[in-house]
């Protein structure tokens, strides 16, 4: 246990899905040819008027409503100066003072990227608001760099943790389940090689009961492993630092690090890099846009989002938990991605036991599914498959050995799971005189372990009945063989 | 208003040019214009509620249709240098990792 806490909060940037950019009618789409996708208005040209996408107004109240945040019912935009090529006009559309969501909540939980597991509990989310990206800047080394505004103007939703998170494990987590409750609503794919999903984090370490430490920025992460990486450096680098710093105070208390920085990760080098030294705090000069009129949004507007909302990650996992019966844990894996906890959740309803189901979805079929790097939705398997799996075996007509030949054939074709276990010789015999057959022939074959059973070696038993499995080519019924072996061998 | 407002600053984040000579003048203007902003300060504002647009109208919005835009050589016109339509400008970063 380190002798430090570690305060990490995260800013993080998701590309809603629109038809149009924010303020203007270009499309939002990635992969245009460069510049294609621009006109005055994201350009920022004199005299134009931007008006604000009534769907990316819906995509951020969505996304309040899925993390039980308070919806602003008066909203305003803001401009914030800068001056960068990737920001045409010298100033972004963003929201200042009065954004569209406030004080809402990631639920964090599962296995952090490190294997540990973490505990379950909420993460404060201090507010959501809605702002333009910017151009997309190429730099080449020591020459120029260029810029694609195809991006400017797309609508960004920029969420604030609160600093609440003590671990990269932790953080992980809170991405993981950021991205989930955006893909879930429909609001962002979150893909982070199309951009549509970028991360900074604020992190500071400090001795408990003393005042937080400085506060250092690591900024445009674009993967979810580079986050986990980069932060783990800086509690290495900021604890061997603050080490050093131990009493040095100017009263004997312990030294701070010295300079509020941003830093990046390089990747090549498994480190973070110093980026700028913050000299000055920044000034933006936030003022209220003046082209733009206060979004005000009724209670019933409101309701009307409420009730076409899709369900949370969250209600999933305690649907599943609570009437399906399952591990916190396994409903944490099952509601990863929102098709495989929709196809949960519709085999689910329909077996008494959804453990069942459950296990066919962690154990082999996830590891067919990762065997042929395939998504759930990439195969002919619907729900309904694993139903007649389950019922076939709750009615003693297949074992659960068959699961893992049936879901190959089910995957690549589909089909009927009766008639395929019956054309494959799936079905279990449950015929006495045929299982004597296959149980005196396992005998007569393997002197040895028959003779090692009867000195008292327990184990000698299973050999045999896996000597049977294999005579009948796995059709034996199990529970049957055991007593007949046993009985034969008295 | 009793601070001077302050030329360099202002000049520095708003990126203008200023010569030494300018500075003066510029000074005993934005002072003046700032003692008449400040003359607001006198009224007696408690209970009147701060003012976030300067018109009385909200709730302009557009439907989320994608329209047109301009011809990627148009944009790329109006660039100070281009590159393959991209907007060329002056290093920004070293490199891009």
């Amino acid at each position: 246990m380190s002798k430090y806490e570690v305060i990490i909060g995260l800013e993080i940037h998701v590309q809603a899905k629109t038809e149009s950019k924010v303020f203007c009618s270009c499309k939002n789409s990635f992969g245009a040819p460069s510049n294609s996708s621009v006109c005055p208005i994201c350009l920022g040209h004199p005299g134009v008027l931007p008006v604000v996408n009534r769907e990316a107004i819906h995509q951020i109240v969505k996304a309040g409503l899925m993390t039980d945040s308070d919806i602003a019912r008066y909203s305003k935009f803001d401009r914030k100066s800068y001056f960068y090529p990737d920001q045409p006009k010298n100033y972004q559309i963003t929201q200042f003072d009065l954004p569209f969501c406030a004080n809402g909540k990631i639920p964090i939980g599962g296995k952090g990227l490190s294997g540990e597991m973490i505990e379950p509990r909420d993460i404060g989310m201090e507010r959501i608001h809605l702002e333009e990206d910017v151009g997309k800047s190429v730099h080449y080394s020591g020459s120029h760099s260029t810029v694609d505004y195809n991006r400017a103007g797309v609508p960004l939703l920029e969420t604030v943790s609160m600093p609440q998170m003590h671990s990269a494990d932790e953080a992980y987590a809170y991405v993981q389940s950021l991205q989930q409750i955006m893909r879930f609503g429909g609001i962002s794919d979150c893909d982070q090689e199309k951009g549509q999903f970028r991360c900074d984090v604020n992190i500071s370490l400090h001795k408990p009961g003393t005042p937080f430490g400085t506060k250092i920025e690591i900024k445009n992460l674009n993967s979810t492993r580079h986050i986990w990486l980069s932060i783990n450096h800086e509690i290495e680098r900021q604890t061997e630092i603050l080490d050093d710093l131990e009493g040095t105070g100017p009263n004997g208390e312990d030294g701070k690090l010295p300079d509020q920085e941003t830093r990046r990760w390089n990747d090549a080098r498994g480190e973070t890099v110093v980026m700028r030294i913050k000299e000055t705090a920044d000034d933006y000069r936030y003022f209220p846009e003046p082209d733009l009129p206060p979004v005000v949004l009724t209670d019933a507007q409101i309701d009307a989002f409420k009730a076409e909302m899709p369900m949370p990650p969250k209600a999933y996992r305690e649907k599943f938990v609570n009437e399906f019966k399952i591990t916190e844990y396994d409903a944490h894996v099952l509601t990863l991605d929102k098709s495989t906890a929709d196809f949960f959740l519709a085999a689910g309803s329909k077996v008494k036991k959804p453990k069942a189901v459950a296990n066919i979805m962690m154990n082999q079929l996830n590891a067919l599914l990762s065997d042929g790097e395939k998504s759930l939705d990439e195969t002919k398997l619907e729900p309904d498959h694993l139903v007649q799996m389950v019922k076939l075996v709750e009615a003693n007509k297949i074992q659960k050995n068959a699961y893992a030949k049936l879901l190959p054939i089910l995957m690549e074709e589909g089909g009927d799971v009766e008639k395929i276990a019956e054309a494959k010789g799936m079905i279990v015999e449950l015929d006495t005189g045929a299982l004597e057959a296959w149980v005196d022939e396992a005998i007569a074959n393997n002197p040895k372990a028959v003779a090692e059973y009867k000195e008292g070696k327990q184990n000698a038993i299973q050999f045999l009945m896996g000597q049977v499995m294999r005579a009948s080519k796995g059709k034996a019924a199990a529970p049957m063989v055991i007593p007949m072996l046993k009985k034969k061998l008295s | 208003m009793s601070q001077d407002f302050d030329v360099e600053h202002f000049a520095k984040l708003a990126r203008l040019h200023l010569s030494k000579d300018e500075v003066p003048s510029l000074k005993k203007e934005m002072n003046d214009i700032l003692g008449m902003v400040g003359e607001i300060l006198e009224l007696d504002l408690d209970g009147v509620e701060g003012t976030n647009f300067a018109v009385t109208m909200e709730n302009v919005i557009r439907e989320d249709e994608a329209g047109k835009s301009l011809p990627a050589e148009r944009a790329a016109a109006t660039f100070p240098d281009s590159e393959d339509n991209l907007n060329k400008v002056p290093v920004i970063l070293e490199d891009n990792d």
